[in-house]
């Protein structure tokens, strides 16, 4: 029972220390609160990545296979890749197994399918991504529209001058009620809004974007700027390495590739981009962990200076407490109790700082990630804690061993 | 209660060895008022700081209670200074950040008293050394009269049977010394035994029993 008194007696009187000197509280726990935001920030970011990555999968399903030009190779060689419709046509009637073969390409008014393309309506502008893509892309991504309805093979096949809009715009533009007619203004052309799409518009597989277009309509308008991709599933699993091989051959029969030279396609499949993905954002997140640790340590440091610094200014008050009881270990537990605080505030302080962080953080990168993540809390706490008994030990042991009589007589 | 036998303390300062305390025998009987004179520099704090429990004799036993303490660990003096012990200082030796009640109230927390019956003892004892109404001034704001006795307040939180007191009016004019020395008088009446260091012999000779150190030795003692 005293003992349990004891403790709450010297956290009291360590709180009341660290109170009494506010100023030099916040700027010793300084190093520790940067570096404990840091540590949030970072987790917060990483669970809102890992988020977006689940969920985009999920709506894909692990079967989703991708296939686009092989860019390294267009680097390498200038030799773009001419997948065509000719191209799905054989995918679709030459191999088993698979799912209606969807296309799709990413367009542009100025023909490099990058440049950005400037939406308006209204007075109301924007600026953002278009797709061209066939109907059936629909059912192989399990993307549907929240509103309105998907492409038809007749909206292509007539080149009607319509389009979807991603959410996101739509409510940039004020669009998201398509009850009554509307036209979207975008490069030259106006189309008719039929329906809004829902989800982020920057997905790893590319498969989505701000506004679609039908593939045919597209075409009409600048045929050069298509350069098709394609999207399957999958339907026989035991049997997909044999699949994938088939398509590949498959391929390079159809655009004549020679022998020797290596495909001018990739084949994606979707745990290959997860997996891949998620390890680059773990890596980038080991390498700010470290920086992170190294303000922690350089923190650390300075809470042992200044509890160094602490007890040499208050030798009288320890000799003084000596000679009315306090044994070594209770010295001793108090400067640690005071040390430990001291880092408790500043990762507390860092944390809220790193929540907020990551919320302004996110939002510039376009991940969701507007929690942290409950380990990584109690890891922080954890953590503060135990750098600042490591780090109080020193000055602790130090105020511990100091002779009464001469800590009495110091002035 | 308290028996020293051939106490020495030295100090080695690289070649030269300074002799503080030369073959002390003393008995102090439980209740005595007892105080030690000497020019300074004759021993008489390191005497006291002995007896105290806040330094070790180079060499002889210490009997507190008939307990030879001389082989107490750190733990074991810390209580007993905890439990027997209470110091007055010349310097006061108060916190200046706390309040007199707070201060009294140290030894206290220390041993892990709860606050509430901490807080009833340290008032009781503002009460009897006269400073009822002034318990929430912090010691700057009190005098130095007044901050002796939250000093002496604070060496009773434990109601420990000894009171060692260096030159408690040292710093203190004669008023105030003879309010302070009223009190360690009432506080002997009480039953608690007095150990005072002076340079002022009339204390010296109200006192029961004095002792007279030189250059580290008892030279004389008149009963
Ligand atoms: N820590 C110390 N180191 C070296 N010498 C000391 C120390 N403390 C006291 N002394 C010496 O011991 C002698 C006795 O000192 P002290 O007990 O303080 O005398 P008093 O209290 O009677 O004035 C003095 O010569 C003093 O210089
Ligand atoms: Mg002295």
């Amino acid at each position: 029972m005293y003992k349990i008194y004891r403790l709450l007696i010297i956290l009291k009187s360590s709180l009341d220390e660290l109170r009494r000197n506010k100023l030099r509280t916040v700027l010793t726990s300084f190093g520790i609160t940067i570096a404990i935001a840091g540590v949030t920030a970072i987790a917060g970011i990483m669970a809102g990545v890992e988020q977006d990555l689940t969920r985009d999968f999920q709506e894909l399903g692990s079967e989703t296979i991708i296939v686009k030009p092989n860019i390294y190779l267009w680097y390498q060689t200038n030799n773009l890749s001419t997948m065509s419709l000719k191209e799905q046509l054989a995918l679709q009637s030459h191999v088993r197994g698979i799912s209606k073969v969807a296309s799709f390409s990413p367009f542009s008014f100025q023909g490099d399918g990058i440049s950005g393309t400037q939406f308006s309506l209204g007075d109301k502008k924007a600026n953002g991504t278009v797709l061209a893509i066939s109907e059936s892309l629909a059912n192989v991504v399990n993307r549907y529209p929240l509103k309105g309805r998907f492409f038809k093979f007749s909206d292509s096949e007539s080149r009607r001058r319509v389009c979807l809009v991603n959410i996101g715009l739509a409510n940039q533009l004020d669009i998201s009620d398509i009850s009554q007619t509307k036209y979207l203004q975008l490069g030259n052309i106006k189309c008719r809004v039929i329906g809004i799409m829902p989800g982020s518009n920057k997905d790893i597989l590319g498969t989505s974007a701000d506004v679609y277009l039908p593939l045919g309509t597209a075409a009409q308008l600048n045929l050069n700027a298509i350069s098709l991709r394609f999207a399957f599933k999958v339907l026989e699993d035991a049997n997909a390495q044999g699949i994938l091989k088939n398509v590949s051959n498959i391929l390079r029969a159809s655009q004549k590739t020679p022998r020797s030279s290596p495909n001018n396609f990739i084949i994606q499949d979707a745990n290959e981009i997860k997996s891949l993905s998620k390890e680059v954002y773990r890596k980038i997140a080991g390498v700010l962990f470290l920086v992170v640790s190294i303000a922690l340590i350089v923190g650390g440091i300075g809470i042992m200076n200044v509890m160094l610094a602490s007890v040499n200014e208050r030798t009288r008050e320890i000799g003084l407490l000596r000679a009315i009881g306090a044994s070594q270990e209770y010295i001793k537990v108090k400067f640690l109790v005071e040390s430990s605080l001291l880092t408790l505030f500043g990762g507390v302080l860092g944390i809220a700082l790193g929540y907020l962080t990551s919320i302004v953080l996110s939002s510039i990168l376009g991940t969701s990630g507007q929690y942290i993540p409950l380990w990584s809390i109690y890891a922080c706490i954890s953590f503060s804690i135990l750098i600042g008994l490591v780090c109080g030990l020193g000055p602790a042991m130090k105020a511990a061993k100091l002779p009464p009589i001469d800590a009495l007589r110091a002035s | 209660m308290i028996e020293l036998k051939a106490i020495q303390k030295k100090y080695i300062k690289g070649k030269q060895v300074i002799d503080a305390l030369n073959n002390i025998n003393l008995r102090i009987s439980k209740g005595q008022l007892l105080s030690i004179t000497g020019s300074s520099g004759s021993g008489k704090s390191t005497l006291m700081n002995i007896l105290g429990c806040i330094d070790n004799p180079s060499s002889g036993t210490y009997y507190l209670n008939g307990l030879n303490i001389s082989e107490y660990n750190d733990k074991e003096l810390s209580n007993l200074r905890s439990q027997e012990i209470g110091f007055v200082f010349q310097n006061f030796n108060l916190l200046d950040h706390l309040t007199a009640v707070e201060n009294v109230m140290l030894p206290l927390n220390i041993k892990g008293v709860s606050f509430k019956s901490s807080f009833n003892k340290a008032m009781e004892l503002i009460e009897l050394v006269g400073l009822l109404g002034r318990e929430h001034h912090t010691p700057l704001e009190l005098s130095g009269g007044q901050q002796q006795r939250v000093a002496i307040a604070r060496s009773l939180a434990n109601n420990p049977n000894i009171i060692l007191a260096d030159e408690p009016t040292g710093n203190l004019d004669s008023k105030s010394s003879l309010a302070i020395l009223d009190i360690f008088l009432k506080l002997n009446k009480m039953g608690k035994t007095i150990i005072l260091i002076t340079h002022e012999p009339e204390i010296a000779k109200a006192f029961d029993r004095n002792i007279v150190l030189s250059d580290g030795s008892m030279i004389n003692e008149g009963e």
